[in-house]
């Protein structure tokens, strides 16, 4: 992690980006819950794990997209599935708490645009590890 | 982009055949009422999801962190299930953890097998 962080500066602002929009993201929603929904708790949670997936993604692609061919589509697949799945779900969570949102998406719109999303999301991390099998069956 | 039909992969045929099916039953579900899913379509939501769980499986002694994938997608499928099953908050707070399970699972995979890797 550390060499990452030293060799790939585009990994910090990446990073940053993330966190600056998952907080508006998050306070956002929050500003549409009232202050005793238990709800507060779940999207809090569930935002920070989403970045570190997301995070994880990125992080797999700058460590291992020069090891090999089958690695560095691995990376590939992995960081954009893991990006893809970000927006799929801040799609889902803005779609049934964003008052504003819901007013310019209509659900129907909003139910294409996540599982759209959440599709191609699974299928690229899916495929991500089927590259990562051939890496290691290669090597 | 397929690998050579050594074991335990399949042949290129098979992954094809596979991958055009997540594709069909990934329309079917999008093409049921996207607004209110109460017809048949909607108990296909999964099958992609499993359709790469299958595409997996036989790939899972190669690395020990592509059973930790594997894992993730079937959080995922069960994600789908409760939030299928109930538009309330019981089934959108187990629908969010269940992601939310299958989302550590992921990154688990992909930092352990980055390091590997480097």
């Amino acid at each position: 992690m550390e060499n990452v962080l030293k060799t790939y500066p585009l990994y910090i602002i990446i990073w940053l980006l993330l966190v600056m929009f998952s907080f508006f993201s998050i306070s956002t929603l929050n500003s549409n819950l009232s202050g005793t929904d238990p709800i507060r708790y779940v999207l809090d949670l569930y935002g920070t794990i989403l970045v570190l997936l997301t995070m994880g993604g990125f992080f797999f692609f700058f460590t291992g997209r020069t090891v090999s061919d089958s690695s560095y589509w691995a990376g590939l697949l992995f960081m954009f599935g893991s990006l893809v799945f970000f927006f799929s779900d801040n799609f889902l969570a803005h779609g049934k708490y964003n008052d504003t949102y819901k007013h310019r998406v209509t659900a129907s719109t909003n139910a294409y645009f996540i599982m759209i999303t959440y599709y191609a999301a699974q299928f690229m991390i899916g495929k991500g590890a089927y590259f990562v099998a051939v890496h290691f069956r290669e090597a | 982009m397929y690998s050579p039909n050594q074991k335990p992969f399949f042949s290129s045929t098979t992954y094809i055949v596979l991958d055009a099916l997540f594709v069909i039953f990934s329309a079917l579900y999008l093409m049921g009422d996207a607004d209110h899913m109460d017809n048949f379509l909607k108990y296909v939501k999964a099958v992609p999801v499993w359709i790469l769980v299958v595409q997996l499986i036989p790939l899972r002694d190669i690395h020990r962190h592509i059973t930790t994938i594997i894992v993730g997608l079937l959080f995922g499928s069960v994600g789908d299930m409760f939030l299928l099953w109930g538009d309330n908050f019981i089934c959108f707070a187990l629908g969010a953890l269940s992601f939310l399970v299958g989302h550590i699972f992921y990154v688990t995979a992909m930092v352990h097998i980055a390091e590997d890797l480097a």
